[in-house]
């Protein structure tokens, strides 16, 4: 038992006080998947919008690589076309060469990779060569996507009936702090009330805003109340404002996929870097992804404050 | 017919006024009619202190009569033949005592014995607790550790009874950094930890690290990892039973420890004598200090009166006491107190007058003043009465009635105040006070009748009555007041208030019945209710021992147990620095779980227990909290609004597994090796089954404890286990996410990178390894003191265990691009070293 105590201790510590040692994670036996978004609604001034990228390794580059390209345009002012190098920023996630087509059983449309610079190119956006394409009520889609090595998806989906608010029912002229009913019909079991400040409105919009948000399952109506968030100075500049009520009437894929709170399977445990899951699908046949279709009906009206 | 149907069984008035008070008038009246029978009775204590000691071997020579002490030190030896008898009392560690009683006159005698510790043993009658035990206990997966047992154990910083419990089969941990026990594939909150009978919620400090009992106060704890009987309820999982010690009725002495994070003292002594009432009294408590000596040291330094200074914030401490009255030989009065406290508190202030800045305006004086203090504190308190009375030799009664209450809180408060007087004399006056707290707190007030009545030897009948008082208040608030030149304007939103009170009652009935020379049965039945629900809740408890030898039995136990509370924590999380308890809601059905438990024991000669037990646990209406949904904040939700915490999902689990367990209670050397396989697996609706976080296939543990010299003594605990499961993560992809929010004009869009994960829990960790020793050095202090300086070394291999990965994203800054993505672990215990010292005088 002949020892020196105190040299012990300081050894004991340092060995503790070793680094904490960091290693590259691999992604065993990885094999990529098609992520595709296709959703359609005949409302809202037709909504086609369909989106394709893929997944990726752990390892490897994340975020976006640089696609250099030229644009150019006539300017009336040298009356000649300029040119000028640009660079855009694509996702690596983006797929850019995929063919993605939807047949509704007889006819086929064709999609094509929008390349266009304003639009942010993070999410691979694809849209229908035939530009008068419009997805019809009752008409069952079919959506194929393949790419050039190899990967694809398939879904169908059935365009649901419209969806309508029953003006008749609801106040021309709401009153803060009040309750009231908006009621719509439709068949769907879940349906999605939004209630906001009208965007187009300047000023007011922002010196009253408001953002009320429900999911209403098995049911025709929903009871709300608006109490806006007000600046200071709007109590006396601002006696009404406008208010956008939307209700949107879904399928069970599209609340699957973007509202429930099963759909995900999360978990938060990947402390310093973010979120994961097991992978959402609801709808895509062989991948990630959600194709799903909605129905929408929106109504403005005036609140008294 | 005497049918009684199963709705009348669970029928409340049914059992509250019929089966209860006819229960309670049998036994009674049975215990005053063989009053007149032929026994001896008394009470087994420690000649030095006075303590009661159980399991002790008191037998009729020449005779196979005899019994053992119970739990109070109490035994009953019926049946004995009109004659003088020699009575022995023998347990090993004491001198055995002998007396010699004339039964010819009197049909019972009481008779206590005191023996006297000695170092000597291998007297032919000498027999020791673990064997006594083993002949008269009829309970499976009990282990029983005294004090040394305890103390010996290594364990962080300084000794603990749960440190210690979790190196025993069946027992798993879920890292390092806690102390808490995940039983046969139970969690923490299933549990029921009893301190001198009554239950504490929450006995950690510092999240889990410690336990909240000193160790130098505890007499005994009994651990029950499954197959309870019906005398406990309200729980599903095990069992711990701590006892304090009594104090030293015969005089007035103490201990004090030293480690290197806190102080202990414990005083024990007999209290003032009055006629025929006497006692003893404990006194015991615990604080850490280094928040005193950060703070000693900034005021040595002047480093405490600078801006900004909060010292150490954190410390916490613990009391226990008890005492107790004896009221003639067959009265005696408990009172026991506990409190334990954690407290992290920091203030900053700030004070200024008249800034320079301001010299220059028109402004005189400007007095300002800033507080911003955050106090998170969180402890229990219990406290309790309990009286035994002797009615007869063959009943003993007690009622205890207790109060236990748990509270959390966690509150920030913001204040500043500005008195500005201007050169023309005006004066503006304004202060501003934002207040954020949130609390959890849990009461408990108990009331418990037990009966245990002896009828004869072949029979030990217990039964008793419990109801709880329960209140249950989570809240989350927030205030704000600001006043300016005399106008105030406050608010005050509750963004969460659950605030219940229900009762929980139940009623049990067991007998321990030697069935024959070699049949020991124990059957129960516990019946219990809860206000938020309407029936009775049957809980039938079985247990069996078949002795093929006498030193070989089989053992089988079954029971259903029923629990009414749960804890809204997310049970994902691997560090939690609390419970938050909550009662199950009223439309959710009551959880529970089913044991099945088998055995074989074997008690060598030598005294080396072997035990070999399976189990089979199934867990049914369990709930969990959805992760990150701890704070949730409903769709619609507006100030004031009720916030849901209680976004529970139904789930049940299923756990087996097979134990082993060689265990060694006296002699030089002594301890256990503990082999444990478990599977333990959740089912929920999103996951499908999966291996909860704190799942250990394989755990191997040898815990030894070593008298070298009489002045050296070396302990040794090594640990292997499987790594506990985590969610692995496989490829990162982006999800699409729907934009009909406030500010956005297109629909849908993407989030943020995510990954790709997984399933749930289907990695798991590298294997846990850790091997810890200890050092003892005893020297006498004094005629009956001693000084013991301890040297200890957790983590000798300085092994690293993975307490859980974090991932970065690594970038090569030289080629200006990112690799991909790294984990690190964050590791449990390195090596550590620690000292300390401990007094008895």
């Amino acid at each position: 038992m002949n020892f020196r105590p105190t040299m012990l201790l300081v050894l004991l510590v340092m060995l503790g006080c070793r680094g904490w040692d960091s290693e590259l994670v691999r992604s065993k036996d990885f094999e990529s998947q098609l992520n595709v978004l296709a959703i359609l609604s005949p409302d809202d001034g037709g909504v086609v919008e369909v989106q394709v990228m893929r997944t990726l390794p752990l390892e490897g580059p994340t975020g976006e690589r640089s696609d250099p390209f030229t644009e150019c345009h006539y300017s009336e002012y040298y009356d000649s076309t300029i040119c000028h190098e640009r660079t855009r920023w694509i996702s690596y996630y983006s797929v850019t060469d995929a063919l993605v087509t939807l047949s509704d059983g007889g006819a086929t449309y064709d999609f094509r990779y929008d390349d266009r610079v304003d639009r942010y190119q993070y999410t691979g956006y694809y849209v229908p060569v035939d530009t008068n394409f419009f997805p019809v009520t009752g008409v069952t889609y079919q959506l194929s996507v393949e790419t050039p090595d190899g990967l694809e998806v398939s879904g169908t989906c059935t365009i649901p009936p419209p969806v309508a608010i029953k003006t008749d029912l609801l106040s021309d002229t709401l009153q803060v702090r009040k309750t009231f009913d908006v009621a719509w019909t439709h068949t769907a079991n879940y349906v999605q009330v939004l209630i906001r400040s009208v965007p187009d409105t300047g000023y007011a919009w922002h010196a009253c805003e408001v953002w009320k948000h429900a999911i209403v399952q098995d049911d025709s109506s929903w009871t709300f109340r608006i109490v806006p968030d007000c600046w200071e100075e709007a109590d006396t500049l601002i006696p009404y404002f406008e208010v956008e009520i939307s209700v949107l009437a879904m399928d069970k894929r599209y609340y699957d996929y973007f509202i429930s709170p099963e759909g995900g399977a999360n978990e938060t445990t990947f402390i310093f870097l973010g979120m994961g899951d097991t992978g959402r699908s609801q709808g895509i046949e062989g991948g990630l992804g959600v194709f799903a279709a909605y129905r929408s009906d929106t109504v403005r009206r005036l609140v008294k404050r | 017919m005497l049918a009684i149907k199963l709705d009348t069984l669970t029928n409340k008035d049914f059992f509250l006024h019929k089966i209860l008070p006819s229960l309670l008038c049998i036994l009674i009246g049975a215990g005053v009619l063989h009053a007149q029978a032929g026994t001896i009775s008394g009470f087994v204590r420690d000649s030095t202190n006075h303590e009661s000691l159980s399991f002790v071997n008191v037998f009729v020579k020449g005779t196979e009569r005899g019994a053992a002490t119970n739990r109070d030190g109490y035994f009953v030896i019926t049946s004995l033949p009109r004659d003088t008898l020699e009575v022995i009392a023998s347990i090993i560690g004491y001198a055995p005592a002998s007396r010699r009683i004339d039964l010819r006159e009197q049909d019972h005698i009481r008779l206590d014995f005191q023996l006297a510790p000695t170092v000597l043993a291998g007297e032919e009658v000498t027999i020791t607790a673990q064997r006594q035990r083993f002949r008269q206990s009829v309970e499976v997966s009990t282990v029983t550790l005294d004090t040394r047992e305890i103390k010996v154990a290594p364990a962080f910083v300084e000794a603990d009874v749960f440190r210690t419990l979790q190196l025993l089969p069946g027992v798993q941990s879920i890292s390092d950094y806690s102390s808490a026990l995940y039983v046969r594939g139970s969690t923490p909150d299933q549990n029921l930890i009893l301190l001198d009978g009554i239950p504490v919620y929450n006995p950690f400090h510092l999240g889990g690290v410690f336990s909240t009992f000193n160790t130098e106060a505890i007499k005994e704890a009994e651990f029950i990892a499954g197959g309870f009987s019906a005398r406990y309820g309200g729980r599903m999982g095990s069992v711990l039973e701590i006892i304090n010690r009594d104090g030293n009725a015969r005089e007035l002495s103490g201990q004090a420890n030293i480690s290197l994070i806190s102080s202990k003292l414990l005083a024990e002594g007999p209290l003032p004598q009055l006629g025929a009432l006497k006692g003893s009294f404990m006194l015991a408590g615990r604080r850490t200090y280094f928040d005193q000596i950060v703070d000693a040291v900034a005021y040595a330094t002047g480093h405490a009166k600078k801006r900004g200074y909060v010292g150490f914030p954190y410390y916490f401490y613990d009391l226990q006491a008890k005492a107790n009255l004896d009221l003639g030989d067959r009265h005696r009065v408990t009172v026991s107190l506990f409190k334990g406290r954690d407290v992290l508190k920091a203030v900053d202030k700030y004070d200024s007058e008249t800034p320079d800045r301001y010299l220059e305006e028109d402004i005189a004086s400007d007095v300002y003043k800033h507080r911003f203090a955050f106090d998170w504190s969180w402890g229990n308190t219990t406290r309790s009465i309990a009286w035994r009375w002797v009615v007869s030799p063959r009943l003993v009664s007690k009622v205890y009635l207790a109060g236990s209450r748990f509270r959390y809180g966690i509150l920030t408060t913001d204040y500043s105040y500005d008195k500005i007087i201007y050169d023309d004399g005006v004066v503006s006056e304004s202060s501003r006070e934002n207040r954020f707290e949130i609390f959890d707190l849990v009461g408990d007030q108990t009331g418990r009748v037990e009966l245990t009545y002896l009828p004869n030897s072949r029979h030990t009948i217990l039964a008793g009555a419990t109801r709880k008082w329960l209140h249950f208040n989570l809240g989350w608030t927030f205030a704000w007041r600001w006043t300016e030149n005399g106008r105030t304007e406050s608010r005050k939103d509750t963004s969460l208030w659950m605030d219940y009170r229900p009762v929980e009652q139940a009623i049990y009935l067991e007998d321990k019945w030697q069935v024959a020379p070699r049949l020991l049965v124990k059957a129960g039945l516990r019946t219990s209710s809860y206000s938020l629900h309407d029936d009775w809740d049957l809980e039938p408890r079985l247990g069996a021992k078949l002795f093929l030898r006498s030193d070989l039995a089989l053992t089988a136990s079954a029971g259903r147990y029923y629990q009414y509370l749960t804890t809204a924590n997310p049970g994902d999380e691997n560090f939690r620095v609390i419970d938050l308890w909550l009662p199950t809601p009223s439309d959710r059905s009551a959880p529970l779980s089913d044991h099945f438990i088998t055995g074989v024991e074997y008690l060598t000669s030598d005294d080396l227990l072997l035990k070999v037990e399976a189990y089979v646990k199934s867990f049914t209406n369990l709930v969990y909290l959805e992760q990150g949904y701890y704070f949730f904040m409903e769709p619609d939700a507006e100030p004031g609004m009720e916030v849901a915490l209680s976004e529970f999902h139904p789930a049940r689990a299923a756990a087996y597994g097979l134990e082993f367990l060689a265990k060694k209670s006296s002699g030089k050397i002594r301890g256990w090796i503990g082999y444990t396989y478990a599977q333990t697996r959740w089912r929920t609706a999103e996951h499908g089954w999966y291996a909860p976080k704190y799942d250990r296939t394989h755990t191997l543990n040898l815990v030894a404890d070593w008298q070298l010299s009489e002045k050296w003594h070396f302990s040794t605990a090594c640990s292997y286990a499987t790594g506990n499961p985590y969610t692995p993560i496989l490829a990162r992809y982006i999800p699409f996410e729907e934009y009909y929010g406030r500010y956005w004009e297109e629909h849908f869009g993407t989030s943020g990178e995510w990954f790709l994960l997984g399933g749930k829990n289907s990695a798991r960790y590298p294997s846990y390894q850790r091997w810890d020793v200890s050092f003892v050095k005893r020297r006498p202090m004094g005629k009956t003191g001693s000084k013991e300086v301890y040297f200890q070394i957790l983590n000798v291999l300085n092994h690293m265990n993975v307490f859980q990965y974090f991932y970065t994203e690594k970038y090569d800054p030289k080629a200006n691009e990112d690799l991909g993505i790294q984990r690190s672990a964050i590791p449990m215990f390195p090596i550590f070293p620690t000292i300390g010292v401990r007094y008895e005088f």
